[in-house]
């Protein structure tokens, strides 16, 4: 979903996808009580 | 036997020297049109993508109420209302150090503090993308800041080195924070900052636009953070990027 710029990311290479995976699964876990959401979407969407 | 060797060596050989041929176009390319996404924010987007012809072309972004109302420039080569009369090093000091050939201060949410670690290589790789993005007419409003902007982000931004590839864990940090600027937007915001030091990829900034309200997802390895990568163990077994979905 916007704005997460997905269009662009699906042209990221495997290789290079593997490297932030990586990078986020050495990150460190943190605790967030506010879920992802989106709103609204239909009126984008049509 | 010794042929196969023979013949894996050469694919070795063939294939570093694919790599080590990528010119600083081909580089840009694939950074603007992938992981930097240039065109996220500068690129009019419609609910099916970029609108076509408009690449680079600028957009309105984002208000936030009592802090900003941020338009993404016009970055086409058009001289008038775009880039196309600024010098590469001009465009290299607006995206590494936020500040424009006029001195004027590059404002949020441009995330020029991430953009500071580009690589010089990387970011030269962009300017001459850039320099290839056809020119288009379109003015557009200025952004407007109802915080103060820093004098500077810091000293002149010099001697960035690339990060090695073959350090997996270093280089996709580089491509989530200098490049990406993932961390960015997945990071909550303490005064008007990402507070980068106590919540780091925690997720729940709120995004309003066009589109309606999207709160980014914690992409900590929190049990259940982002329900995709806990549901489908998804992206440690991800899929080929032609199968490819990423959550939004």
């Amino acid at each position: 979903m916007p704005p997460m710029g997905v269009y662009y990311y699906a042209n990221i290479s495997d290789g290079d996808m593997a490297a932030i995976v990586a990078y986020l699964r050495a990150l460190e876990a943190k605790p967030n009580p506010q879920k992802p959401v989106q709103r609204g979407m239909a009126n984008w969407y049509g | 036997m010794k042929i196969w060797g023979l013949l894996y060596a050469v694919v070795l050989i063939m294939g570093a020297s694919t790599s080590a041929a990528e010119t600083l176009l081909q580089r840009g390319d694939y950074l603007g049109n992938g992981i930097v996404a240039c065109g996220n924010c500068h690129t009019p987007q419609t609910p099916s993508g970029p609108a076509p012809g408009m690449e680079m072309a600028g957009q309105f972004l984002v208000e936030e109420k009592g802090l900003f109302k941020a338009f993404a420039p016009n970055i086409t080569q058009d001289k008038k209302t775009g880039i196309g009369g600024w010098t590469d090093q001009q465009i290299i000091t607006a995206i590494r150090e936020g500040k424009r050939p006029d001195g004027t201060i590059i404002g949020p949410p441009m995330p020029i503090g991430l953009y500071r670690g580009l690589s010089d290589r990387d970011v030269r790789a962009i300017v001459a993308y850039l320099r290839q993005v056809k020119p288009v007419n379109n003015e557009m409003e200025k952004s407007t800041y109802q915080i103060p902007l820093p004098l500077a982000y810091g000293p002149p931004v010099t001697n960035v080195p690339d990060i090695p590839q073959t350090d997996k864990i270093a280089y996709g940090a580089y491509l989530a924070g200098p490049a990406g600027h993932c961390i960015e937007c997945h990071t909550p915001f303490v005064k008007g900052r990402p507070d980068f030091a106590n919540q780091l990829g925690a997720g729940g900034f709120p995004f309003h636009g066009p589109w309606g309200v999207s709160v980014s997802a914690n992409i900590t390895p929190m049990p259940m953070a982002l329900p995709i990568m806990a549901t489908l163990n998804w992206p440690r077994s991800y899929a080929p990027a032609s199968d490819r979905t990423a959550p939004g």
